[in-house]
């Protein structure tokens, strides 16, 4: 079946436009915080990532256990898509809180309870990715990943509470209710973005695991033997 | 020293220019990645005359 991707291509350009409006809003229209000033303005960028980045994590735990329970290529399809993605977003989120870190905290990175918990989930999954490269039979290949994914994401209930349980430079969550509206605007924008760009990212993702599958387990070309040879 | 944070501007343009180089080259890859893996799939296809 010849796969296209005109609809997620589509996403993903909704996805920037969005992006791009969010932007426009939280770093013209939006006031500037009391005592952060306008550095808190890369929270605009950092949560949105940071909130996808939860949710693919998840997702791709969902993945790894429905691939467990009824070995369908297609999960391991998604699964493939939602850790490539993971380790994009987690990376994003250590550059971004690095380069939000270095004005508020006066340094580039510490190794507070969030930040670490956050470094471990990126090199746990950089490293499930590094392994579906290295395994050649596609069965092994998703049943360790989809294993290792479901260890990989114990993780990320230990990121959200962080902040709570330890006592930590990282600021603890807000919620809708303890945001002004004028912050809370250019953050659900750039969230929208966000979630239109990884849907677009991702299907895209999982129809290229499907198209490199297909090829992997196809059977060699049939070689035309004249009948001499054959006798 | 006020625990006011004043000024970093370059600190806000590094952080979206950063996110905007991630996601763009992200996309760019994994569309450039879909296109090779087509490609390759319609040759072995054409190979095994399907």
């Amino acid at each position: 079946m010849r796969k296209r991707i005109v609809s997620p291509i589509a996403l993903i350009v909704f996805g920037a436009l969005c992006l791009l409006a969010g932007t426009y809003n939280g770093l013209a229209i939006a006031p500037a915080e009391q005592h952060m000033g306008d550095v808190q303005r890369i929270m605009y960028i950092h949560v949105p990532t940071a909130w996808a980045a939860m949710l693919v994590l998840t997702w791709a735990f969902a993945c790894a256990v429905m691939y467990l329970f009824f070995a369908s290529w297609r999960w391991d399809h998604r699964l493939e898509a939602a850790i490539e993605m993971s380790v994009v977003l987690c990376l994003l989120l250590c550059i971004q809180g690095s380069i939000w870190a270095k004005p508020t905290w006066g340094v580039w990175w510490d190794w507070d309870p969030r930040l670490t918990t956050v470094a471990v989930l990126l090199m746990a999954f950089a490293g499930i990715s590094a392994l579906r490269h290295f395994i050649d039979d596609p069965v092994k290949r998703a049943t360790w990943t989809s294993v290792a994914t479901i260890i990989g994401y114990i993780d990320v209930p230990i990121v959200y509470f962080s902040v709570k349980w330890w006592n930590s430079l990282h600021q603890q969550q807000s919620g809708v209710s303890t945001i002004s509206r004028e912050f809370l605007i250019p953050l659900l924008i750039n969230f929208a973005g966000m979630l239109l760009l990884l849907a677009g990212a991702m299907t895209i993702r999982t129809r290229t695991a499907a198209l490199r599958l297909e090829e992997e387990i196809a059977p060699p070309p049939l070689r035309i033997v004249p009948a001499e040879v054959m006798a | 020293m006020n625990g006011i944070v004043s000024g970093g501007w370059e600190f806000v343009w590094a952080a979206y220019a950063a996110s905007a180089v991630v996601l763009v080259g992200y996309c760019a890859h994994i569309i450039n990645g879909f296109f090779k893996a087509r490609v390759s799939q319609e040759r072995g296809a054409k190979g095994m005359g399907l």
